[in-house]
């Protein structure tokens, strides 16, 4: 996951342990996590709305990515 | 008179192990220890002679004996039996115990840890199989409440000292600097919250401990008045989201929707025919709610205001950029 340097301290609050963080040239922090339940999981990030990201697996960035297009389609919007 | 009836509450609360801890006391040490007049001390006494278990029979009332000027409190029998616990209360107890020992709040083989024991020792063979059988199958959800915050936290709770935070506000999506004076910890739906006098909105505020990003203790005491205003009801108070809040209408495929209820305070449930869930709710901070929305992808729709249509079509469509 990828949290801009505005809310990195949040990395570490969530459900699933925290586990190797590297900070970025811009400020941003990667975060490494174990995740046992990848629903919550994505709840959590997305909570977070833009100030945070999957960046892999493939499979979670998707489940994501579902969730913000059924927003969307739920709006009417797209 | 709402702040004078839990205020008055309170003070019968305490004053009746006050009492039954001793073998008298005086009249003039007890409107001290108080802060009451003898009149209201006489008022609450009397009161005090109408509260006892059912069935209200006079051996199961407190009662009162004022002699040279000193206060005895005789109990009703019912409180002179030992402790003896039902299954349900044994299982709370033990729940909400065990729950808090493993989020670091109490250490273990500590005092709660040990009181625990003692409490279990009391219970039939029979029971403890029951209790620990149902208590394996419990998990409370409560997040960790350890670190560096916590030991700050702590320190200022402990020592009465102010702290100043780093708090990001999710409701307006802004970090905040401020300086608090720490009154207590709260653990609500899984979250640690402290609950402090805000000097900036000067009124009492929650703070989650998850969205404290650095936390500084200062040498600012906190405020007697403050401590001597504050009572845990009172300040966290009932939800009121004033005139300038809008009014919002989600519906929910299936019972997820049960979920902002939960979270949401006030939230209307209207549960459809058709299996889907109408919530309204009153709310200032649409941004927030428009970030918390995104979770839910297809299973909830917006009825109104159209101001959160647009800000959840704005949020989503820029976070989507990010997945494509």
């Amino acid at each position: 996951m990828v949290f801009t340097p505005r809310l990195a301290f949040a990395a570490s609050t969530g459900g699933a342990p925290a586990g190797l963080q590297k900070r970025r040239a811009d400020g941003s922090l990667e975060v490494t996590y174990q995740v046992a339940d990848p629903e919550e999981f994505v709840d959590w990030v997305l909570g977070f709305g833009t100030d945070a990201r999957i960046a892999s697996p493939a499979a979670l960035k998707e489940m994501a990515r579902v969730r913000l297009q059924g927003v969307l389609n739920g709006l009417g919007a797209r | 008179m709402k702040g004078k009836v839990s205020e008055r509450l309170n003070r019968l609360l305490l004053m009746v192990p006050f009492l039954a801890s001793r073998e008298g006391v005086s009249v003039t040490e007890l409107c001290k220890e108080f802060g009451i007049t003898e009149e209201v001390l006489m008022q609450d006494l009397e009161t005090l002679r109408l509260c006892g278990v059912p069935d209200y029979t006079p051996d199961a009332l407190m009662d009162y004996i004022v002699e040279g000027g000193r206060v005895r409190m005789l109990m009703a029998d019912y409180f002179n039996r030992p402790l003896n616990l039902t299954g349900e209360e044994a299982l709370s107890l033990f729940v909400a115990g065990s729950a808090l020992i493993r989020s670091g709040v109490f250490q273990k083989e500590g005092a709660l840890d040990s009181a625990l024991s003692k409490i279990e020792m009391l219970l039939s063979e029979e029971k403890k199989v029951e209790l620990e059988d149902v208590a394996s199958r419990i998990d409370v959800e409560m997040r960790a409440y350890e670190g560096t915050l916590r030991e700050i936290i702590d320190e200022g709770l402990e020592k009465g000292r102010n702290l100043q935070l780093d708090y990001y506000t999710f409701s307006r999506d802004e970090m905040t600097h401020r300086e608090v004076e720490p009154l207590s910890l709260i653990c609500s739906q899984g979250f640690w919250y402290l609950l402090a006098w805000c000097r900036s909105c000067e009124d009492y505020r929650l703070f989650r401990l998850d969205r404290i990003s650095s936390v500084k203790l200062t040498d600012h005491p906190v405020e007697d008045r403050i401590r001597e205003s504050f009572d845990v009801p009172r300040a966290v108070g009932e939800y009121s989201p004033g005139r300038k809040a809008h009014n919002v209408k989600l519906r929910f495929a299936g019972r997820r929707g049960r979920r902002i209820v939960e979270e949401w305070p006030a939230a209307q449930l209207t549960e459809n025919p058709d299996g889907s869930v109408l919530v309204e709710l009153r709310t200032r901070n649409l941004a927030w709610l428009a970030t918390y929305l995104l979770r839910f992808g297809d299973g909830v729709k917006i009825e109104g205001p159209k101001e959160l249509k647009k800000m959840v079509e704005q949020k989503a469509s820029e976070l989507l950029e990010a997945y494509k």
